[in-house]
C-alpha cells in the first residue's frame, strides 16, 4: 500500500501544489486588481514591457525544460555524461533568461518605473522632475568637490573657493566651472520653490529641461546693471538668451539678458568681466529624464515587480539545485537519479509559471484595454 | 546496511520508469514552440473588436502550453491518481481566491472612489505669476 514513488518525489509534488497556490495567489490578485482598477497603463513605451524579450524569455524556458527532461532520460540510461553536458546547457540558459530579465528591470530602474515612485497626475510629475534634478546637481557637486563631506559642507567649500573676479582677469578655468555650478544650483533651487508654491505646469517644467536650461547663462559684470528687489546693486545676472541674443553675445556685440527676474537687461560687450567667455551656458536639463504621467502605474509596477521577482527567486532556486548536481562532477551516478528528477520536477514548474506570466504580463493588458 | 534499500528502490525506479511508454520529448518541445508562436502572432493581430474572443484564445494557448509540460515533461501522464489528490486542493484554492476577492475588488457595483478618477469637474490650473514673458 501506499504511493509507488519516492518519498522525495512526492514530498517534492507535496511542495509544487503548496507552490502553485504561492503563484496563484498573486496571479490572480494581480487579475482581480487588473479588472478591480479603474484603469490601467497598457503603453508599453511607456510601462517599458518588452514583448520581444518577454517572448525570447519564453523559448529559453521551455528550451532548458527540455533539456532538462533529456538529460533525466540520459540518467536514466546510466549515460552521465550526456546528462552533465544537458545540465551544462539548462544552466547557461537559466542564466540567459536572467540575463534578459536583468536588461528588462535596468530599463525599468533607470526610468523609475517602480511602486511608489511613478507620478500618477502633473503635481507629482513636477516633484519627480525636483528630485532628479537634486540628484543631478548634487552628483555634480560631488564631481568637482572630491570627498566625504555632507554637500552643504562641500557648498559652502565652492563658495569659497569662487571669489569675486577681479576687472580685467580672466576667470581661471575651475572658477568658471564652479561659477557654472552655482548658477545650475540656483536654477534647481528656482524650480524647486516654485514647483513647490505650485507656480508652474508640467508644460512649462518640461519647457524648461528642453530648452530653457541650455539658454540659461550666468553674467558677471564690471558695472552693475541690475537691482535687486532689496534695492542691492549687482554685477552678476542669471537669465535666458534666446538665438539672436545668443549669436551676439558669442560675436561679442551688445545683447539683452532676459533676467529671472523678469526684467531684459542690455549688456555692453566691454562690460562683461574678462574678455574671453566668462560665463557659461547651462545645459544640464538634458541629464533629467523627461517627466511622464502614468495613472494607475504604481499599482502595476507592484504587481509586475511582485510576480516577476518571486518568479526569478524561484529561477535561483532551480539553479541552485543544478549546481549541486553539477558540483558532483564525474561522481555524477545512479543514486543522483531522484535528485535529478525532483531538479527537474521544480524546472518544470517555473517554466510553467512563467507560461502563464507572459501572456498575463505581456500580451493581455494591451488587448483588454482599448487604449 | 541503510544503502541498499536506497539502491534497491532506485532500481525499482528504473524498472517504473522502463516501464511506461517511450515519450518522443523533442516533439514535445517542437509543439510548445508553435504555441509560443502562435501566442507571439495572436499579440501581432490588432484586434480590437473581438477582444474576448483573443483572449480567449491567448489563454488557451497558454494552458496547452502548461498541459504539454504538466503530462509529458512532468510525467504526469504516467503517474497514478495520486496526482488528482495533490492538485485538486491546489486548484480549489487558486480559483477560490479569485472567487473571494473579486466583489471586494473586482467588480464595480459601486462608484470606485480612488484618487485618480476626479468625481468633480477638473478646475483649469493657472500659475500665480509667469516669470519672464
Amino acid at each position: 500500500m501506499g504511493i509507488p514513488i519516492s518519498r522525495a518525489k512526492l514530498g517534492m509534488w507535496l511542495f509544487l501544489g503548496t507552490e502553485i497556490m504561492f503563484f496563484t495567489a498573486f496571479i490572480g490578485t494581480y487579475i482581480v486588481c487588473f479588472f478591480g482598477s479603474p484603469g490601467w497603463p497598457t503603453d508599453t513605451h511607456q510601462t517599458h514591457i518588452n514583448i520581444a524579450a518577454g517572448g525570447i524569455n519564453t523559448f529559453v524556458l521551455i528550451l532548458s525544460s527540455y533539456f532538462v527532461v533529456v538529460a533525466h532520460e540520459a540518467m536514466g540510461l546510466r549515460n552521465f555524461a550526456k546528462a552533465r553536458k544537458f545540465l551544462v546547457f539548462t544552466m547557461a540558459l537559466a542564466f540567459v533568461f536572467l540575463g534578459i530579465k536583468g536588461y528588462e528591470y535596468s530599463g525599468k530602474f533607470s526610468h523609475n518605473i517602480l511602486p511608489g515612485r511613478i507620478a500618477e497626475d502633473d503635481f507629482q510629475a513636477m516633484n519627480n522632475v525636483v528630485k532628479a534634478m537634486k540628484v543631478a546637481v548634487e552628483g555634480e557637486l560631488n564631481g568637482l568637490i572630491p570627498g566625504e563631506e555632507k554637500i552643504h559642507e562641500k557648498q559652502a567649500a565652492l563658495a569659497l573657493k569662487v571669489t569675486e573676479p577681479k576687472a580685467g582677469e580672466p576667470d581661471a578655468q575651475e572658477v568658471r566651472i564652479l561659477r557654472a555650478w552655482q548658477g545650475w544650483n540656483e536654477e534647481f533651487n528656482r524650480l524647486r520653490t516654485e514647483v513647490s508654491a505650485n507656480k508652474l505646469s508640467l508644460k512649462e517644467v518640461q519647457d524648461r529641461l528642453d530648452t530653457g536650461y541650455a539658454q540659461t547663462i550666468i553674467l558677471d559684470t564690471k558695472t552693475p546693471v541690475l537691482k535687486a528687489a532689496d534695492g542691492r546693486e549687482l554685477t552678476h545676472i542669471a537669465g535666458r538668451l534666446d538665438e539672436k541674443e545668443l549669436a551676439a553675445y558669442k560675436a561679442k556685440q551688445p545683447f539683452t539678458v532676459l533676467a529671472h527676474t523678469g526684467e531684459s537687461v542690455p549688456i555692453a560687450a566691454d562690460n562683461l568681466v574678462a574678455s574671453s567667455m566668462p560665463a557659461s551656458v547651462i545645459d544640464l536639463g538634458h541629464q533629467i529624464h523627461q517627466p511622464f504621467v502614468m495613472p494607475y502605474g504604481n499599482l502595476f509596477a507592484s504587481c509586475y515587480f511582485l510576480m516577476t521577482a518571486f518568479h526569478a527567486i524561484h529561477v535561483l532556486v532551480g539553479m541552485t539545485m543544478f549546481a549541486v548536481l553539477l558540483k558532483q562532477g564525474n561522481a555524477l551516478n545512479e543514486k543522483w537519479n531522484d535528485f535529478m528528477e525532483n531538479a527537474g520536477l521544480y524546472w518544470h514548474f517555473v517554466d510553467l509559471v512563467w507560461i502563464f506570466l507572459f501572456p498575463l504580463l505581456y500580451i493581455l493588458p494591451g488587448l483588454m484595454r482599448a487604449a | 546496511m541503510s544503502h541498499e534499500p536506497a539502491a534497491h528502490a532506485a532500481v525499482a525506479d528504473h524498472a517504473g520508469h522502463d516501464a511506461h511508454p517511450h515519450v518522443n520529448y523533442f516533439a514535445i518541445f517542437i509543439a510548445l514552440c508553435v504555441c509560443t508562436g502562435i501566442s507571439i502572432v495572436l499579440d501581432l493581430f490588432d484586434a480590437k473588436s473581438m477582444r474576448w474572443v483573443m483572449v480567449f484564445l491567448v489563454l488557451s494557448v497558454a494552458v496547452a502550453k502548461a498541459m504539454f509540460v504538466l503530462t509529458y515533461f512532468m510525467h504526469l501522464k504516467f503517474e497514478g491518481n495520486w496526482k488528482y489528490i495533490i492538485l485538486m486542493p491546489t486548484t480549489i484554492l487558486a480559483i477560490g481566491l479569485m472567487v473571494a476577492l473579486t466583489p471586494d475588488i473586482g467588480l464595480h457595483y459601486y462608484t470606485p472612489d480612488v484618487p485618480q478618477v476626479n468625481q468633480t469637474a477638473p478646475v483649469a490650473h493657472t500659475p500665480d505669476t509667469k516669470p519672464g514673458h
